[in-house]
């Protein structure tokens, strides 16, 4: 384990390092010009080349990308062009809204999704399982965009079963920040009307983004269950007289689990592709707004601080797959 | 530009609208077409569960800059306007008349070159520091040295602040411009670059001579105004509440707390309103403002302010003749544009300037569009056919216009090429100095003048010396015409009003007749939404899509 921790790491010092070099000189070779837009419209060409002195980008990329790479060596990602902050402290700011929306949507689609595919698999050929694979594609084929104004449309807006926009009740104050997640906060600090109007704001995002979730994880686990429990070992079960529930849980589901671990990786990281749009939608105060704002501002240092926190997210998050397969199945060895 | 960002999603707005979502009245609403809008007699009302002293506020985006000598966007301004205040404001719905703010009365020399302004007495900052004469002077003296963009505004007249800003006494400040200026109470009723922040930020929060205080107003704010600010989450929400030591008091009704959301989505801001979870929200695709204006519930803005909107012809390659140009505004389908894609939002625009503009010559020749003409004037120019033209906007504002020309012009022979662009993509390529063959024949933008001055408005859209290959500004058609920038420079001074008219007036009849600088498209209207129970709603032509808190309140 001490290894594949060691041997990660080293890649991902070489990922990361990929990824500051190409995104640095994506945006800078983007039409764009922030000193312009920091300067102010009117602003003359002297006070323009003050402010591309002052940020340094008057000097060449490469100077610029030296001078980027010692800042973040010690952990300075720079300051945004446009909220004028500390890109750190604006991430800081932004994304445990991003993160609290993505882990529950995670948790909901792949439960519901895992549930779902175990479902149809057990019941195979019957007008259960037909139904079940009907949601899969249906989930999956619902775009995320039509999905949220459907739901604006007639949870929100029509049975006003549900809240829409933002983290909580307007003018509710939120928590004091511990986490960074309003659920937890609120809990903390005994607000349990806050927890509650926060966990209503969840609901609608949340369902949004994990129903492309279920789809995808049913199909995985609903086509490897049915590999599974046509092998020997479970038969071998089953003859033993294990009871059925167990032989699912404990010999069939677990080893099912597998493809649907590396599919979870991967969709963890696709997720913040959907959070961009549907945080938009949801008036969500979190990251894919401040990167949406950041990449229309050519505010390099905004969008490279994104983009570093999300390849440092992806990264661990494929960590944590690696390793799971080790739990779930001990004869993988990573030599 | 002020132009505040286009929400994202164009496509997905216009499924909402078709989904359709409110029930709307076959009875309009009613808002006056200018003043002080209202409700009718209907007493319809949205559902209010939340608190009623409190204001909410939907916008497509704010941005944190709180320093009078930068903030020079209205997303930016939208929050201030309650914190800060400057000598003297437009009156009401005017955009040529003022009113005391600070400044109880002022007045003008014989020549109108050196203007004097009574303060109030008994004013403070929010911070206790006492407001008078040298804090004007203090705070005038820093937006135009530091040269972070407003200072033009002032700047334009007065050059050397230390030795021109004159302290009379603590309740007087002078102005000694040096030259005639007519309309300089305008200028000083500008809502950009005016407001006066609290001298001791620039004491207490400054790095050194070139911040003065100014990263600190990047996230703070300290003015005379009635709301100070409570809390500031940069892509959520903003908070005001009321600064208890206001120096007009709080008699009367007014909100306690001013709450400002960042809404990107238009129809997310229509159903918030909707739902009676916010009193005011910016208004959305023109399928939504039409039914927003049929409901009872609530208002729509339709006033019309100075906020022009229109295509800059490029002066050079296949547009370089006066002909050419003239031959794009014969082939540009006005009325179908606006009707049928703006569906009334904007108004037909009556020349280069906007209606409303001292100046404005409401006689001006307006084009009607006339293929055959179009295509006599190409061939006059010798525009060849097959010749491509590029056509270039930013996402989520002119896109319909381009393709609309690229119909028009294949009437005539002619392709265009049409660009989307970032916002701030576009704003760089309209003034960096580029070869001719890197600039685009078109481009889709808008504008509205700081304060009502032809010369304020015209010389940084069609002087020589704002074009990009001269500074950094908007003339990014590269357009030059020796008379034209003749009147703009006479204009600064001069005078009296009726030669100042019939200055302008030649001036139009270049810009649009002889030697076109532009397709003008249309003036935009404030189409703003409110509740029908908010009061004191004033619409302002050239205080675009703010709102003056303090006079708001809830019936």
């Amino acid at each position: 384990m001490r290894r594949l921790l060691a041997r990660r790491l080293i890649f991902v010092v070489f990922v990361l390092w990929g990824v500051t070099l190409i995104t640095f000189f994506l945006a800078r070779v983007a039409p764009g010009d922030p000193a312009r837009l920091i300067a102010g419209a009117h602003a003359n060409a002297a006070a323009i080349a003050n402010v591309r002195a002052l940020y340094g980008l008057d000097q060449s990329l490469v100077v610029q990308y030296g001078h980027y790479m010692g800042d973040l060596l010690r952990g300075d990602l720079g300051t945004s062009f446009v909220t004028r902050r500390p890109v750190a402290a604006d991430i800081g700011a932004f994304l445990p809204a991003t993160a609290e929306l993505s882990l529950f949507a995670l948790l909901a689609g792949s439960s519901a999704g895992i549930a779902l595919g175990v479902f149809a698999a057990l019941r195979r050929g019957s007008r259960s399982d037909t139904a079940a694979r009907l949601i899969a594609v249906a989930s999956l084929s619902m775009p995320a965009f039509w999905l949220a104004m459907l739901l604006q449309l007639v949870v929100y807006s029509r049975l006003g079963w549900l809240p829409f926009g933002g983290r909580l009740d307007t003018g509710m104050a939120p928590p004091p920040q511990v986490t960074g997640f309003m659920t937890i906060d609120s809990l903390l600090a005994g607000q349990p009307e806050t927890f509650v109007a926060s966990v209503r704001h969840l609901v609608l995002p949340v369902f949004t983004l994990a129903m492309a979730e279920v789809g995808l994880m049913a199909r995985i686990v609903r086509t490897s269950m049915l590999e599974v429990i046509g092998e020997d070992y479970i038969r071998t079960a089953e003859a033993k007289g294990l009871a059925r529930r167990r032989v699912v849980v404990r010999h069939a589901l677990r080893n099912a689990l597998l493809p649907a671990v590396t599919v979870l990786g991967l969709e963890a990281a696709l997720l913040a592709g959907g959070v961009f749009l549907v945080e938009t939608i949801f008036a969500w105060p979190g990251i894919g707004r401040y990167a949406y704002d950041a990449i229309r501002a050519s505010d390099y240092n905004a969008i490279m601080g994104v983009t570093v926190v999300g390849a440092v997210i992806y990264v661990a998050i494929n960590l944590v797959v690696d390793i799971a397969y080790l739990y779930l199945d001990p004869r993988i060895r990573y030599s | 530009m002020r132009r505040r960002w286009p929400a994202l999603l164009v496509s997905a707005l216009f499924i909402v609208s078709a989904c359709g979502t409110g029930e709307p009245s076959p009875a309009g609403s009613a808002t006056p077409g200018g003043g002080t809008p209202g409700p009718t007699a209907t007493p319809a009302v949205a559902p209010l569960d939340r608190d009623p002293d409190t204001l909410v506020v939907a916008v497509d985006a704010f941005n944190a800059d709180f320093d009078p000598a930068s903030a020079y966007l209205l997303s930016e301004a939208l929050i201030w306007r309650g914190i800060y205040e400057s000598l003297i404001r437009l009156k009401g719905d005017s955009a040529s008349e003022v009113e005391p703010l600070l400044a109880d009365t002022w007045e003008a020399n014989a020549d109108k070159s050196s203007w004097t302004f009574h303060l109030h007495p008994g004013v403070t900052f929010s911070d206790g520091e006492p407001f008078d004469a040298q804090a004007v002077k203090d705070n005038y003296v820093r937006t135009i040295g530091l040269e972070l963009g407003t200072n033009f505004i002032l700047g334009a007249f007065i050059t050397d602040p230390a030795t021109q800003i004159v302290v009379v006494d603590p309740l007087t400040v002078r102005f000694d411009i040096g030259a005639p200026t007519p309309h300089f109470d305008l200028v000083m009723a500008a809502q950009y670059g005016t407001g006066i922040v609290s001298p001791r930020v620039f004491r207490e929060h400054s790095t050194g001579d070139a911040d003065q205080g100014h990263e600190w107003l990047l996230g703070n704010a300290v003015g005379t105004g009635p709301y100070v600010m409570e809390t500031l989450a940069p892509g959520d929400q903003v908070v005001l509440v009321q600064n208890p030591n206001y120096w007009r008091g709080w008699d009367g009704a007014h909100f306690k707390k001013v709450i400002i959301r960042s809404i990107p989505e238009a129809s997310t801001r229509r159903q918030l309103l909707e739902s009676g979870e916010v009193d005011i929200a910016y208004a959305g695709t023109p399928e939504d403002t039409a039914a927003v204006r049929a409901d009872p519930r609530f208002f729509v803005g339709d006033f019309k302010n100075l906020d022009l909107t229109y295509i800059i012809l490029g002066a050079y390659g296949p547009l370089a003749k006066p002909e050419a140009r003239q031959a794009m505004n014969y082939l540009f389908p006005y009325d179908d544009f606006l009707n049928t894609v703006q569906k009334g939002t904007l108004e037909r625009a009556h020349g280069v300037f906007p209606d409303l503009l001292l100046t404005q010559d409401p006689d001006v020749f307006m084009y009607q569009t006339d293929i055959p003409k179009a295509q006599q004037l190409l061939d006059a120019a010798g525009v060849a056919p097959g010749t491509e033209l590029t056509y270039e906007y930013y996402t989520g504002f002119g896109k319909e216009a381009g393709l609309i020309m690229q119909d028009q012009l294949a009437k005539v022979g002619l392709k265009l090429k049409i660009v989307e662009k970032e916002f701030s993509a576009m704003n760089a390529d309209l003034t960096t100095d580029r070869p001719v063959e890197e600039r685009a024949s078109m481009y889709y933008w808008g504008w509205w003048p700081d304060y009502n001055d032809p010369s304020n408005f015209s010389w940084i859209l069609f002087h020589s010396g704002a074009a990009p290959d001269a500074c950094p500004c908007y003339n990014s058609g590269y357009y030059k015409n020796a008379r034209v920038d003749e009147i703009i420079d006479a204009g600064f001074t001069e005078t009296d009003a009726a030669k100042l008219a019939a200055m302008f007036k030649e001036a139009q009849d270049i810009l649009v007749r002889q030697d076109p600088a532009w397709i003008p498209v249309g003036q935009q209207l404030d189409e703003t939404y409110f509740r029908s129970d908010i009061a004191g709603q004033v619409f302002n032509p050239l205080y675009i899509l703010t709102w003056d808190y303090y006079a708001l309140s809830r019936e």
